[in-house]
């Protein structure tokens, strides 16, 4: 489904005028499995030397919205390898005291609803017991619409220490475009400040 | 009754599957495009190897990153395993986790917990 609106087009430009800081990684457009794999590198190659462990947890948020594009978005194309992909845009970037991820995509105005609760389910949880919601969620049946574990907002917020927000703004009568963003510390001392401040 | 052994790419992790050694070994990362199909391959190895009636098996995980599908995954793997320990089957697993990260320790953690299988959580610096 293509969503080629004007209203689009501005979705696009307010989340590039987002201050998050400096560019490490922006892309936008189709998020085939290849796409997730070679940004993917890229991304390694950019921070695992200069962050050691704490590059997991960027890249792990990478990864997790990324195929959240490719899996969720209601904007697809047919991808080279034959299958229908989502299409958004994702940009990692660079702040004094973190790393901020954050993802974009259309999604279809009657899963608002569903979606912000989710969300605000996983916002409402403190952030010491998040770990403890992920291992319940995967024990129970998976969700039957879902093509990965339906943790991944848990899992964005574990890494993020809590320090995640989320976005809905509507950009026609069908289609509302939904960022994520996530802030993860560069050392874990920070996050920790983060958390009792 | 073959061992196998799928090389290791980007996105998934290297698996040695030993019926002469007895273990099973996993090494890299794991985000593939469809998780569950890829660790079918090895849950149906792994009855297969029990079903032609070996009584042990260890269970060696060097992960350095997976997705939440593949968490599921891993947790499905558990499941398997525990399955098959018992009065006449010796399972054990190893889950390496490189020092200081949390989320591949907590994971380990919480599995170690909700098995009865011998579960050892070892650090490695990398």
């Amino acid at each position: 489904m293509m969503v080629q609106e004007k209203a689009q087009d501005n979705s696009y430009k307010r989340f590039l005028a987002m201050d998050v800081g400096i560019t490490i990684v922006t892309y936008e457009g189709i998020c085939s499995h290849e796409v997730v794999v070679q940004l993917g590198q890229e991304l390694e190659h950019l921070l695992a030397a200069s962050t050691g462990v704490r590059f997991k947890k960027v890249f792990g948020v990478f990864i997790e919205l990324i195929q959240n594009i490719k899996n969720y978005s209601a904007e697809t194309v047919l991808a080279q390898n034959g299958t229908e992909c989502g299409v958004g845009i994702i940009r990692v970037s660079e702040e004094s005291l973190c790393y901020t991820v954050t993802a974009g995509n259309c999604i279809r105005k009657d899963d608002v609803e569903r979606i912000e609760a989710k969300c605000a389910a996983v916002k409402h949880i403190p952030t010491a017991e998040l770990r403890s919601y992920f291992n319940d969620r995967i024990r129970l049946k998976q969700e039957s619409t879902s093509k990965g574990a339906g943790v991944g907002f848990l899992d964005i917020a574990i890494k993020a220490g809590g320090n995640w927000e989320y976005e809905f703004h509507p950009v026609n009568d069908d289609f509302t475009f939904f960022t994520i963003t996530a802030y993860i510390a560069k050392a874990k001392i920070v996050e920790e400040d983060a958390k009792n401040s | 009754m073959e061992s196998v052994f799928l090389e290791k790419t980007t996105e998934t992790p290297s698996v040695r599957m030993d019926v002469q050694g007895g273990f099973i070994e996993l090494e890299g990362n794991s985000y593939p495009e469809n998780a569950f199909e890829f660790y079918q391959q090895i849950f149906d190895w792994i009855d297969a190897y029990f079903a032609q009636g070996a009584d042990r098996i260890r269970a060696v995980f060097r992960l350095n990153y997976f997705n939440t599908s593949s968490a599921k995954c891993m947790l499905n793997f558990m499941t398997l395993l525990q399955k098959y320990h018992g009065d006449d089957k010796m399972i054990t697993v190893e889950w390496y986790y490189e020092e200081d990260d949390d989320d591949m320790l907590e994971i380990g953690k919480a599995f170690s917990v909700d098995f009865t299988m011998p579960f050892q959580l070892l650090s490695f610096v990398d």
